[in-house]
């Protein structure tokens, strides 16, 4: 790693607390001139706070010690004046949610000159035309996004490119992106990472990528930060760090991001011949109406599944993959029953349904949901015993009190947890403990197939991979068969047998997990497997 | 903060409901007692707060008046409450549906005559009195429960446990009265405390102009009407009533931020 | 924003539609023979039926709903039973002098407000906060026709700056006239401005932890910068929304308000209406201050759009 003395930025035992907490701990690292360091850690690692930090955005009540210098400049103890100078134009930041990063009442055009007027002398005019220019290099070409446009117009991809130009109108000399594609799909994140790349490159910008996919960082990085609660685990070059990770708690981190645990045999898989259909789906379409766009016109209809049919066998594992409205979660509820279905079948246990009320009555007790968020899926006011319980109503036998009581136990220790537990509310446990709830949840009825809609995709890498670990376990056990819904492909490949590809309400491809992957047909799944980072150097 | 605001706010609403229930058993003097001699006294040893104009106590006067205006605010409430938050429920089951048209549609119309109106279009019909005060005052906060109710319930409809009863098999009914009404319960308290107050004021507002409470029902608003003309002569007449109305008021609202501030940060602490 | 703007229209239209068939049924129906309501208990019959043809009743019902209101839209308000004379210039004389009264009380609760929100929110958790949000917390509590009662102890009896009450009338001048509408303007504004402020303070509060304006800071923006430049557009929205409805309490305090002060405005007439039984009045000035409060509903609507472009559209929220 390059010198204290040649780095552009570089942080020396820099430590905060914030009203008395401690966040940062001695932290230390360097960025050189033009290069790029990924700073890679979970949620409440305090990688955020590093990044607020250097800019000192930091909230009330926090206390920043140790150094941080920048391009021969110490920050720490600077007059805000004198750093407002400096935001924005040599320094400039790129947060994660590009849905509200954007002022909602201006118009994108202003919110880019406001940022050259602040820091260059120009009228509005001049300012105006730099804002043109920043905004098509940022990848919106301005014929289709003129400055009057509003960000409620722009898509999420788009609005983080308005953040993108922002960021760099003043042509900084460093750009900190604190998770900017996480909340994107796969190929909108491919999309404002070769943006980055070439900025990079045209411009000479030196680039801290703050994030927690570590394929994502091996793609861009040529340095790496591990931090974890505060404190740098390790530090070095990208390729020494991955090949030979010193320490512990960075092995295990690298074994969870590829998923090393996961013992899912899905090479040698092929459907025994007497193994049942335990759901069989044909030519399923659910439409919904979106209203009028005129007074009295008819109203217009949205195709959210366009002619699905596939079939899940016993034990099966298959996963459904496609970018965020292409219809997988729709699809989810349509097999609930929770979506009326406009014409096609679907096939549980044997019996045929078509209208939403019978495929509720029949799915419910042979598919059960774990759904994405661990902490919205509960009822917080009530005790988890109840919460559990609660599939318990779609049994036609009812059951007393004990009865409900010693199944919840027993589900419960299934899935790693205590039977004390189903005394005590959902707040009192993290979000990996949740989701094991959520899957005992779905145990309770002893369903065939269990969906799981984004079920990991809200954890933190170390408790993902736990998590896969647990219902691998309990597929085994069992001979569960799971609906496996995800964006993300690296997991999906990892975890499933066979794999559906939706886009638009279309199933465009499927087929076993390991053919799709290593030969896909379709443009669209070339496209999304090109897109997804790997982890490789 | 918390602390700071519900204490106080419990201490004052305390104190003026003991104030309230506490006249059924006794008052220093008999409100009808009429003592001409003595009238419109300011503050001695038999009178804490003075004589009016026809020789009343004043103390003893405030403390009856206090049941008037406790009533007729709870009252209302109550009737805001009960047809205000079913409705809104009903609204957030089925949202854009006819039925939920027609609620907004309804609440709408209700928010555009003011509460004072709906008094003087009914009293104009039936009648001055107490109980057509706690009808108007009470028809005026059906929509701002039934707004409300709904608002929260709709963005309680959109989490994802309650896709969860769903798939248990559960009705709109049943998850609306299990998992939505408790989830807004603290919302409906602190409104509660609010229209309360303002159901204080409202009443003050109507005795004042005459479409209360009637004689010789005591009511603070009354009270003050009854001062005016004498307020150069008498300023104290005009100035305890109004203290009384400041200080439930006053109360009230403390109590509900308290609880506010108090019932969030639970809820917050539940991510 | 055409589409919107007529949507909005329509909506206030059939407001006023239901209110105004609401308003006539209440009047016209509910108490019975509108004619034998107004004379009262002893009326002598032919009296009463002398009554019956003037006011038209012995048509059908619908018809003098239709009459009513076709005569409302052409100015015509009826006559009133107690005066003789046309209810449109009785309304009209005291229009000049309840619109004057609430928008004076509006502008010097929006010019108190606003001002006093943005300081609280700005000096959040600070002393300045606290002592602030301690008199909008007394502001709240205090009925207006009480405080106006104190001013009136206070100013006109014991300082004798202001009279205590009557109108000076427009002939005197604006500046006397306006002089006459003082302490009822500040009597009414006090709780307006009370509230307004802890709305302003608190959207103020809400906005400032928005993502955007963490954007604006990272450009290089300063605290007030970021506040003035994007905050306050932003904090404006639901504020507008409280003024819109708290109009309706505007315009039911100013009815109070005008008995404190015997200001000759619409209030009074409404009273004097209900006690001398005639019903024509009260109708009328019902109608008319359900249309204000539905216009002024409609106009903040409209306000809403240019504020927040993300309406202009018509989309569903």
């Amino acid at each position: 790693m390059s010198g204290k003395s040649d780095s552009m930025l570089s942080l020396d035992e820099v430590s905060l607390s914030i009203h008395g907490t401690p966040i940062l701990h001695k932290v230390s690292f360097q960025l050189a001139q033009g290069g790029t360091l990924g700073v890679i850690g979970e949620s409440g690692s305090g990688k955020s706070m590093t990044a607020l930090s250097i800019m000192q955005l930091l909230p009330r009540g926090s206390v920043l010690t140790g150094s941080i210098r920048f391009a021969g400049q110490e920050l720490t103890g600077l007059g805000e004046s004198d750093l407002c100078k400096l935001r924005g134009s040599d320094i400039g930041m790129v947060f994660q949610e590009p849905m509200t990063a954007l002022n909602p009442v201006k118009s994108i055009g202003s919110q880019v000159s406001e940022s050259v007027r602040l820091h260059r002398d120009v009228g509005r005019r001049e300012a105006d035309i730099v804002a043109m220019k920043t905004l098509a290099r940022a990848g919106l070409p301005n014929e289709q996004f003129p400055l009057s446009r509003f960000p409620h117009e722009l898509s999420g991809g788009q609005r983080q490119r308005v953040v993108i130009a922002i960021a760099i109108a003043c042509k900084p000399k460093l750009l900190i992106a604190d998770e900017p594609t996480t909340a994107l799909d796969v190929t909108t994140q491919k999309g404002i990472l070769d943006l980055l790349k070439q900025l990079q490159h045209e411009e000479g910008l030196g680039l801290m990528l703050i994030t927690h996919d570590l394929a994502v960082i091996s793609s861009m990085a040529d340095d790496i930060v591990v931090i974890n609660k505060g404190r740098i685990v390790e530090q070095g070059h990208m390729a020494s760090v991955f090949n030979s990770p010193e320490k512990d708690y960075t092995r295990q981190l690298f074994a969870a991001s590829a998923l090393t645990q996961v013992r899912r045999d899905n090479s040698a898989h092929l459907v025994k011949p007497d193994t049942k259909p335990l759901l069989v789906v044909k030519n399923l379409v659910c439409e919904y109406s979106t209203g009028s766009r005129k007074l009295f016109a008819a109203p217009r209809y949205f195709r959210a599944i366009d002619d699905a049919s596939f079939t899940i066998h016993e034990g099966e594992s298959m996963g459904l993959v496609g970018e965020s409205g292409c219809g997988k979660s729709t699809l989810a509820r349509a097999l609930l029953g929770l979506m009326p279905l406009h014409s096609g079948s679907i096939e549980l246990g044997g019996e045929s349904v078509s209208s939403m009320q019978q495929v509720s009555r029949a799915a419910r007790k042979l598919m059960q949901i774990v759904f994405q968020d661990p902490y919205g899926s509960f009822n917080p006011r009530h005790k988890v015993e109840r919460l559990v319980g609660e599939p318990l109503h779609v049994l036609d036998e009812k059951l007393g009190a004990a009865e409900r009581s010693r199944r919840v136990a027993q589900v419960l220790t299934s899935v790693g947890m205590c039977s004390e537990d189903r005394d005590k509310y959902i707040h009192e446990f993290s979000g990996g403990q949740r989701q094991r709830i959520a899957i005992a949840r779905s145990l309770i009825i002893k369903p065939g197939i269990i969906i799981l809609d984004e079920a990991v995709s809200a954890l933190d890498v170390c408790v993902r991979a736990q998590v896969l670990e647990l219902l691998d376990e309990l597929a085994k056990e069992q001979g569960l068969a799971y609906l496996f819904i995800s964006h993300d492909l690296g997991v999906v490949q990892r975890v499933t047998d066979k794999v559906m590809v939706m886009r638009n309400g279309k199933v465009l491809e499927h087929g076993l997990t390991a053919t799709v992957f290593a030969a896909p047909v379709h443009d669209y799944t070339k496209a999304l497997i090109a897109a997804s980072p790997v982890l490789t150097l | 903060m918390k602390w700071q605001t519900i204490v106080p706010g419990a201490i004052l609403v305390s104190i003026v409901i003991v104030a309230a229930l506490g006249s059924f058993l006794w008052t220093p003097y008999d409100v009808a007692d009429l003592d001409i001699r003595n009238k419109m006294q300011t503050s001695s040893a038999l009178h804490w707060l003075g004589t009016d104009h026809l020789g009343r106590d004043i103390f003893s006067m405030l403390m009856v008046g206090a049941r008037t205006s406790i009533a007729v605010a709870l009252v209302a409430v109550g009737i805001g409450m009960g047809v205000g938050v079913p409705l809104g429920l009903l609204a957030a089951a089925r949202p854009y549906s006819w039925s939920d048209e027609l609620i907004m549609r309804g609440n709408d119309l209700v928010f555009a005559f003011p509460a004072l109106l709906i008094a003087i279009l009914i009293t104009a019909v039936f009648g001055r009195g107490s109980a057509n005060a706690i009808i108007a005052i009470g028809i005026f906060n059906i929509p701002v429960f039934a707004r409300l109710t709904r608002g929260a319930a709709l963005s309680v409809w959109t989490r994802e446990f309650i896709l969860a009863a769903r798939v248990a098999g559960k009705g709109a009914f049943r998850i609306s009265y299990e998992h939505v009404l408790p989830n807004i319960t603290n919302l409906l308290i602190v409104q509660s405390t609010i229209q309360f107050s303002l159901g204080i004021l409202a009443e003050a507002g109507l005795a004042y102009v005459g479409l209360g409470a009637q004689p010789p029902i005591p009511s603070w608003g009354r009270m003050l009407a009854e001062s005016q003309t004498l307020i150069s002569l008498a300023p104290h007449l005009a100035l305890y009533p109004g203290l009384a109305i400041v200080f439930t008021v006053l109360g009230l609202n403390l109590l509900g931020d308290g609880l506010r501030d108090w019932l969030d940060p639970r809820m917050r602490r539940e991510r | 924003m055409l589409g919107y703007i007529v949507k909005r229209l329509g909506s206030l239209l059939a407001t006023l539609l239901v209110a105004s068939i609401i308003i006539f049924v209440v009047i016209e129906i509910v108490p019975g023979d509108p004619a034998s309501f107004m004379l009262g208990l002893n009326a002598q019959a032919d009296t009463v039926v002398a009554l019956r043809t003037e006011l038209g009743l012995d048509v059908s019902k619908p018809q003098r709903y239709i009459s009513w209101v076709s005569g409302m839209l052409q100015g015509d308000f009826g006559q009133s039973y107690t005066y003789r004379s046309p209810v449109a210039d009785m309304i009209g004389d005291r229009l000049w002098i309840s619109l004057p009264l609430a928008l004076y009380a509006l502008g010097l609760s929006t010019l108190i407000a606003f001002p006093a929100g943005i300081w609280a929110a700005s000096k959040r958790g600070r002393a300045t906060d606290s002592i602030v949000m301690g008199f909008t917390q007394l502001g709240v509590a205090i009925p207006n026709f009480w405080f106006a009662l104190i001013l009136v102890l206070f100013f006109s009896i014991k300082l004798a700056w202001f009279s205590a009450g009557g109108f000076a009338g427009w002939e005197q001048g604006f500046f006397a006239a306006m002089k006459s509408l003082t302490l009822p303007a500040i009597a009414l504004a006090l709780p307006q401005a009370a509230i307004l402020t802890r709305v302003m303070r608190s959207s103020l509060l809400d906005v400032m932890g928005e993502d955007y304006m963490r954007t604006a800071r990272a450009k290089g923006l300063t605290e007030r910068q970021a506040l003035v430049h994007h905050a306050l557009r932003n904090a404006l929205i639901p504020v507008l929304t409280i003024i819109g409805l708290q109009f309706s309490f505007l315009i039911a305090g100013a009815i109070i308000i005008e008995n404190v002060f015997f200001l000759p405005g619409l209030g009074r007439l409404v009273f004097q209406g209900i006690a001398q039984r005639d019903l024509i009045v009260v109708e009328s000035v019902v109608m008319l201050l359900v249309f204000a409060v539905v216009l002024v509903t409609f106009l903040v609507d409209i306000a809403y759009a240019w504020v927040d472009p993300r309406l202009r559209q018509g989309r569903r929220r």
